[in-house]
């Protein structure tokens, strides 16, 4: 299974993690875009790490961040500085859409 | 293969609209649900809807003073949700 | 039809109407993530079931 997971709150990086780890131990792949409010979790390293693990692609929307005033300038290369696109990519491609 | 999505709006909607006109971008069905109240009357959501019409995008409300909008019952909503492959309630 | 809710909230009026009507001829499974904190069952569950609402 290819998870996708919408974060557009700041309200549950355990979850995030949890559910990511979780779902590479059992061998699916995790999508992860933010916007709105879950750019936020972009200064947060529990939630930028992820990215590290194999199995994760992670974007952001820029416009969210930049309009929050999100300091984006610690996020690790390979998370995509994007758009919508980055979010119709990832309900296009992935199997189970949840939203956190 | 397209996937058809359905964008639930509640409380957030500027930015709920915005997403489910920026999702469409990759030829996927996209159609909206605006729940329990009325769109407020700012000038992005007007936007946004007018991008919507001009796309042709399908619009549903489950909320009468949505009168721009099709009128279903909360019950005839959650019939239509089971045929969507991801349901995104923003 | 297998469908899971993800509850971030209490259920409002509409939610609850949505899942009672899922219920009539549906199999539905409602995990409250403010006190699930088995992720292995959340994902097993995500994807086991045919479609995944998370409120």
């Amino acid at each position: 299974m290819k998870l996708g997971i919408l974060v557009n709150t700041d309200r549950h990086l355990d979850h995030i993690v949890g559910i990511t780890k979780a779902a590479l131990s059992r061998g699916h792949e995790v999508i992860i875009f933010s916007m709105d409010t879950g750019t936020r979790l972009l200064e947060n390293p529990a939630f930028t790490d992820l990215q590290k693990l194999d199995g994760v692609s992670m974007s952001y929307c820029d416009h969210s961040a930049k309009e929050l005033g999100v300091n984006a300038e610690g996020v690790q290369e390979g998370i995509v500085c994007g758009s919508q696109y980055n979010n119709a990519e990832m309900n296009h491609n992935a199997d189970k859409v949840i939203v956190l | 293969m397209s996937r058809k999505i359905a964008v639930l709006v509640r409380d957030r909607q500027e930015e709920g609209l915005r997403m489910a006109v920026g999702i469409t971008l990759l030829d996927d069905i996209i159609d909206v649900y605006v729940l329990d109240r009325k769109v407020e009357d700012t000038e992005k959501n007007a936007l946004n809807i007018e991008t919507m019409r001009e796309m042709e995008m399908n619009l549903y409300t489950n909320c009468r003073e949505n009168e721009d909008m099709e009128y279903l019952t909360t019950e005839e909503i959650a019939g239509k949700l089971l045929g969507y492959d991801h349901i995104l309630p923003y | 039809m297998k469908i899971l809710y993800l509850l971030k909230q209490d259920p409002d009026e509409t939610l609850k109407r949505i899942m009672d009507e899922h219920r009539k001829a549906n199999e539905v499974t409602v995990l409250d993530l403010r006190t699930e904190g088995d992720h292995g069952r959340i994902v097993e569950l995500i994807a086991s079931n045919d479609k995944v609402i998370s409120w």
